[in-house]
């Protein structure tokens, strides 16, 4: 049983999704059921790999249809694997149950169909971090994608147009992924990624051009789907006008995931030696990882949209993470990993806490944090814990993180990376600063003054009981502890999985 | 046979210029229905390279899908939408520009590339000699299944044609989900609504005689799949193909009596659950997902046959779900989400 554990993480929820296709007539209740028991069961299986692969120390392999890899598919888990499918699991189980009045509200009809596309996109994303086929990965990085736009789409306002754009340009990246894989299957005969990297490390493949345009097409097409700048564009409308649950889903996991699928290629299939000697742009992505950091976060300080302020955080997070898997050395690397699993809790937090700030004032913008602490105390206490893990204040995982970074900075002596983390957190401390001003010293609106000009208080009061309910309030408040649990157990985090992940030659 | 692909180097020339010729004139041209024509005539002639490549199962599914199923789409969408680009804004001219100049840098770093690449049907080049000659001396052996293309497809790389399943049926739901929630009343763009009697009396009669061989033709495509080129989706593009064609015949109100919406629903999720459950069932047996040879206790045969039998049973599932899913998409898309009338 436990070592079909990778099969039943992967099909448990393509199953649920076929199901939650038809089940329309039993109503919404059946459909949040299935879709959180599909999920758990995959969580279960992923934690379930995950103590495999720490305790024998080695990878897993799953053959798909018992066949040897070369000539067929191959699930690999690894250390650094089975950390993001945790991450993805635990992320999507939580965005399901806190799903339960927000999906009914941006989804009055057909919600099985979205719950259906919920569980499409949380296969996908598992199947792409799972898999150790390069072919295999662009399937399901369709899969995450076709069912991601139509996610999208079911926003509000302009959200068609947003995705639309997402479609145009998630194509492209997909192309581009397709193309290079293409160039590499010419050079190699071979799809799989173990043997691929042993391919490709004959001295006769170094030289050519060929494999080199193909690493480069490959990485292009993955930036544009992790949004790094200056091919970010597409993020911040598609992920601002999603609704609440898509939001939640999406943001933490999709850009993650990509970038996961960055360190995959450059350092399981190729080399650090490979992309460090052979590559004559290498050395430039830390200079525009630096740039995507600091205009991220000014941008995002610009913003009056606070979903928009976060989608922006994001770009700048994509920074940071890019620098950290260019900076070619362990500390940089390990910085990196941890950052995938620390951005996509503390996103997943904010994203939870803004959805529920929007689902009881009904507003969006910043005005929205007026006096948050006095109506929702225990949601902008959440908050507060996200955003200074954001800034990086110990002992949240957010500064550890970033000291993994600085110290991989200052090891490469990337200085210009170490500015851009430095200034980065500087102005994203201003940020949240002028957020959580509000959300403390804010009053309330005069409205509620006005509203009961006889008995002022019984008013106040009455604001004050508007907490998010409980299905809201519980994922949100574990991911808080989550941010605060990865922080204290970070030394065993780097020790039990990250360590071990490290490619050699960095 | 023995094929020299130097042979016909004009002809590839003469395609490959052909379809340059398409690509520019699809984007130069005004009119979306026009583009969305010349787009078709340019997935035909891909097609004809692939089969000049020899590649006669990629040619066959690009022939159903990129020339039939994506023209018909991409007119039933046209109808709904304006139908005429608008001239360029100020600024756009800039971005276009950019856009070319970025197209042509990456033409010329690819042009440039092609020194370095292995020949045309070179037989050794990595792609014939590192993997290709264990599945063709191995996959009868294996699977019993003439077709190595087939063989490769369902059963060594299953779980990717899996998925690809399943992308088709995300398309589907995708489209459900976003066609089929507007309320009725802020329908505008539909005032343009075509409405046809369907009581053309060539049509029927053309629809009468044809579609019947092609649904024969579409099973036949499904089984043979095996033997010759063919398989789940391309007899599944055809036989959606047929009902497209009876929506066009007659009308799409005549086409929704005999597959009706519900019907469609069930046949997109049901066959990826065939597939999908193929695979469970090994996984109960014992064996690894999708792993066939686990179906011999079951079907009572050997090993190998058990895999043939495997790859049969999954190409019915894609076959069914591709099917209904062109089915759907041209419901939703002809008919602007409502599946009242339509195209």
């Amino acid at each position: 049983m436990m070592d079909q554990a990778p099969a039943f993480m992967l099909v448990v929820p393509v199953f649920a999704s076929l199901v939650l296709t038809l089940i329309g007539p039993l109503g919404h209740r059946a459909a949040y059921g299935l879709l959180i028991i599909a999920i758990a069961v995959s969580l279960a299986a992923a934690l379930a790999t995950l103590v495999q692969v720490v305790q024998a120390g080695q990878a897993v392999h799953y053959r798909m249809g018992d066949w040897m890899p070369p000539m067929g598919i191959e699930l690999v888990i690894d250390h650094l694997s089975a950390g993001v499918l945790v991450l993805i699991s635990a992320c999507a189980l939580l965005t399901a149950i806190y799903s339960m009045h927000t999906a009914r509200q941006d989804n009055p009809d057909r919600l099985n169909h979205y719950y259906a596309l919920f569980a499409l996109l949380v296969a996908g994303l598992l199947g792409m971090t799972a898999t150790g086929d390069v072919f295999n990965l662009y399937v399901l990085l369709e899969i995450s994608a076709l069912s991601s736009y139509g996610l999208l789409a079911r926003g509000k306002g302009k959200a068609y147009y947003a995705t639309f754009r997402y479609l145009v340009m998630g194509t492209i990246g997909a192309s581009f992924y397709l193309l290079g894989v293409g160039y590499i299957y010419i050079m190699t005969g071979s799809l799989n990624m173990a043997d691929l990297a042993e391919i490709l490390s004959r001295p006769e493949l170094k030289e050519s051009v060929n494999v080199r345009i193909g690493f480069t097409l490959i990485i292009l097409g993955v930036w544009i789907k992790m949004a790094l700048f200056p091919l970010h564009a597409w993020l911040p409308n598609a992920y601002s006008r999603a609704g609440t649950t898509t939001a939640c889903l999406i943001a933490p996991l999709m850009t993650k995931v990509s970038v996961y699928v960055m360190l995959r290629i450059m350092f399981t299939v190729f080399s650090a030696d490979y992309i460090f000697q052979q590559i004559a742009w290498s050395r430039l992505v830390i200079y525009l990882a630096s740039t995507a950091a600091v205009l991220g976060m000014i941008t995002a300080l610009a913003q009056r949209d606070l979903r928009k302020m976060l989608a922006y955080i994001i770009v700048a997070e994509i920074g940071y993470l890019t620098g950290g898997a260019w900076l070619a050395n362990t500390a940089g690397y390990t910085g990196a990993v941890y950052h995938i699993l620390a951005d996509g809790l503390m996103t997943l937090c904010l994203f939870m806490a803004v959805g529920a700030i929007i689902y009881r004032t009904g507003e969006s913008t910043a005005s929205a944090m007026q006096g948050i602490f006095q109506r929702m105390p225990v949601t902008a206490g959440v908050f507060l814990v996200a955003a200074a893990s954001v800034v990086g204040i110990p002992p949240t995982c957010g500064f550890f993180s970033k000291w993994y970074l600085l110290q991989g900075a200052v090891q490469a002596g990337a200085w210009v990376f170490i500015a851009a983390l430095l200034i980065a957190g500087l102005v994203a401390a201003v940020l949240f600063f002028k957020l959580l001003e509000r959300a403390f010293f804010g009053r309330l609106d005069d409205a509620v003054t006005e509203q009961g000009s006889g008995k002022p208080h019984a008013a106040a009061l009455k604001i004050r009981m508007q907490e998010a309910p409980l299905t809201m309030l519980l994922p949100l408040v574990f991911t808080g502890a989550a941010l605060f649990g990865l922080g204290i157990y970070t030394n065993e985090v780097v020790q039990y999985l990250i360590r071990w992940s490290v490619p050699a030659g960095i | 046979m023995t094929w020299d692909a130097s042979l016909l180097w004009q002809f590839d020339i003469l395609v490959l210029l052909m379809m340059v010729i398409c690509a520019v004139t699809a984007l130069a041209l005004e009119g979306l229905l026009s583009s969305a024509i010349v787009t078709g005539v340019y997935s035909f002639l891909i097609c004809l390279m692939w089969t000049h490549m020899m590649a006669v199962d990629v040619a066959f599914t690009e022939a159903a899908v990129g020339a039939a199923i994506s023209t018909v789409i991409f007119l039933g969408t046209a109808q709904y939408i304006n139908r005429w680009i608008k001239k360029d804004r100020p600024g756009e001219q800039g971005i276009k520009q950019l856009t070319l100049v970025t197209a042509v840098i990456c033409a010329v770093m690819m042009i440039n590339a092609t020194r370095d690449l292995p020949n045309w049907a070179d037989p050794a080049s990595p792609a014939s000699t590192h993997l290709s000659p264990g599945y063709i001396e191995q996959a009868y052996h294996e699977t019993a299944t003439p077709n190595v293309v087939t063989a490769v497809l369902a059963d060594y790389r299953s779980y990717d044609t899996m998925f690809e399943a399943v992308v088709v049926f995300a398309a589907a739901l995708v489209v459900m989900v976003i066609l089929r929630r507007t309320s009725h009343k802020h329908r505008k763009v539909l005032h343009l609504r075509p409405k046809r009697e369907g009581r053309d009396t060539v049509l029927r009669g053309a629809a009468q005689s044809i579609i019947p061989v092609m649904q024969i033709f579409a099973l036949y495509v499904l089984c043979h799949g095996h033997y010759s080129p063919g398989g789940g989706f391309q007899g599944g593009v055809i036989f959606g193909a047929s009902f497209i064609l009876l929506a066009l015949c007659y009308n799409l109100k005549f086409s929704m009596n005999r597959f009706r919406e519900h019907a469609v629903q069930w046949c997109c999720a049901g066959g990826v659950l065939l597939y999908a459950g193929i695979g469970a069932v090994c996984l109960v047996m014992g064996w690894n997902f999708l792993g066939y040879a686990a179906l011999a206790g079951v079907l009572g045969v050997s090993e190998v046959m058990a895999r043939s039998h495997g790859i049969l049973a999954v190409e019915v599932g894609v076959g069914i779900t591709v099917m209904a899913v062109m089915v759907s998409l041209y419901y939703d898309l002809a008919s602007g989400g409502d599946l009242e009338d339509g195209l």
